[in-house]
């Protein structure tokens, strides 16, 4: 992955963590996608660049306190009302659903009808909720699939069919 | 959760004009008012992919960038203040189901929301002289400076101390410069100087005169440059920890701002100056007294042997305090306060 820093005084004063999957034009404007420069791989922040424009020296005091580690990117996906998480499934995949015989499918739609009856929402950050879908999309034969693997991530997201 | 309609209320009037009354409920300074379902997230330094919630298609978004660390001296020696993180927020028209990179920076760091809206993070102290304050971030409809870390007084003499951490930006304005390093004193005549107030365009930090007697931190309040310590004593101080370091927190608002889960926000004054001298213990010293949109720490006090001047911290946005000064020691140096983003929809 290209480094990028912005750079005041021939200093590096920052190095951004990019969100993964996303370029830096994605996770910033232009205006500020143009405050930083491309510099090699490992230059830490505090490392100033030499008069020949190429040599990066390394602050001479190491950092007695350590900066917090980024956190590695997370989906956390909002909380659903039982309307919305059932309306992102498509009508045919709802009625495949309901008339299935399968113990998994039958139990995963009787704990939906549970969450309407207790009106309460449906998280799909639950491994529940995301192993029954891929059980949907991978059922035990000889069960067919209800759903394409592609599908899940849109269900979860609550996007309205 | 409120609705529309206990905001509005029609009144009947002897006119045919309909009347229409605001009833706003009553907002703190620096508050933000309701916005949309009152529904928000709030992330902090971290790196997160934001999946647009279904009935979010139009979101208020904050951002703030982290405060620059203080300098980090070395033997002997003072050390320039942070400088404080940008601010800036703005509506915008969001896609339900798509997902948007979010950029929470961590000290010195620049958030961002996509390719939205940035914040830029303040610079850390460079030697003796101050880190500027985080500007030339994009987008939005609001947009206010750091503050700059105050300067070191060039050299090491007994009783000198580091520069204050400058202030963030917030929704009162530009954030407070943080107050330069005494030049020079005696062990038991020394004290840290001020960080910048949060958002208060002349809320400089001020020094403090010996050692019983810290820097102050810059007011909130445009025009004033310090609190008393009284009034600084009335308000908690907000924990200096990372709250919800690379996590996301999510909630509904109840009233004013979001839902009471930020303090103060607006930015309160900056962290007093550490403490030094002979029987001085050097203290730390958090910015941000009550405040969201951290004030600057507090530049470390200087300190005799065998003790530390420790740099002051700022709370989210805020530049740190230089590193403190001993007579043979390397002081830690104040660390600059988180970035964060907060979205409303």
């Amino acid at each position: 992955m290209t480094t990028y820093a912005r750079i005041i005084d021939n200093t590096i004063v920052e190095i951004p963590t990019l969100v993964d999957s996303f370029t830096i034009a994605e996770c910033f404007p232009a205006e500020t996608v143009a405050l930083f420069t491309e510099v090699p791989d490992g230059t830490p922040v505090g490392a100033t660049l030499a008069k020949d424009g190429v040599t990066w020296t390394n602050p001479p005091i190491t950092p007695i306190t350590p900066s917090p580690s980024p956190a590695p990117p997370q989906i956390v996906y909002p909380v659903l009302t039982p309307m919305q998480f059932y309306l992102a499934f498509k009508p045919q995949e709802r009625i495949a659903i309901k008339t299935s015989t399968d113990p998994v499918i039958v139990e995963f739609w009787d704990t939906f009808q549970l969450a309407v009856t207790a009106n309460a929402g449906i998280d799909p950050n639950l491994a529940s909720i995301q192993e029954g879908l891929t059980y949907l999309s991978a059922p035990t034969e000889p069960t067919v699939a209800i759903i394409t693997a592609e599908r899940i991530p849109q269900i979860l997201t609550g996007v309205a069919q | 959760m409120p609705k529309l309609s206990d905001f509005f209320s029609s009144s009947p009037s002897s006119s045919s004009a309909t009347v229409v009354m605001y009833n706003a409920p009553l907002l703190g300074m620096g508050q933000m008012p309701f916005f949309g379902t009152g529904q928000f997230r709030i992330i902090v330094s971290g790196v997160v992919n934001f999946v647009c919630p279904p009935d979010c298609s139009r979101a208020r978004i904050r951002v703030l960038g982290g405060g620059g660390n203080g300098y980090p001296v070395n033997g002997s020696d003072t050390g320039g203040g942070g400088g404080g993180g940008e601010f800036a927020y703005g509506v915008f028209t969001l896609t339900p189901g798509a997902v948007y990179a979010v950029t929470a920076g961590a000290a010195g760091g620049t958030s961002s929301f996509s390719n939205l809206i940035s914040a830029v993070g303040g610079s850390p102290g460079a030697g003796y002289t101050g880190g500027n304050g985080g500007n030339n971030g994009a987008g939005g409809t609001f947009r206010a400076g750091g503050g700059n870390g105050g300067n070191a007084p060039g050299s090491y003499t007994s009783g000198s101390g580091s520069g204050g951490g400058g202030g963030a930006g917030s929704t009162l304005g530009p954030g407070g410069n943080g107050g330069n390093g005494a030049a020079s004193g005696n062990y038991t005549n020394c004290s840290g100087s001020g960080g910048g107030g949060g958002g208060a365009n002349s809320g400089n930090g001020l020094n403090g005169n010996g050692y019983s007697q810290p820097g102050l931190g810059g007011s909130p309040i445009p025009g004033a440059n310090s609190l008393p310590n009284t009034m600084q004593n009335m308000y908690p101080p907000v924990v200096p920890t990372p709250r919800w370091n690379g996590d996301s927190v999510d909630g509904v608002s109840t009233m004013y701002d979001i839902g009471g889960i930020l303090p103060g926000i607006g930015g309160g004054g900056g962290g007093q100056g550490g403490k030094g001298g002979t029987n001085g213990v050097a203290t730390l010293s958090y910015g941000g007294v009550s405040s969201c949109y951290g004030g600057g720490g507090g530049g470390g006090g200087n300190t005799t042997v065998g003790l530390i001047g420790v740099g002051g911290r700022a709370d989210f946005g805020g530049g740190g305090g230089g590193g403190g000064t001993t007579a043979n020691n390397q002081g830690p140096y104040g660390l600059g306060g988180q970035g964060m983003v907060i979205i409303e929809w």
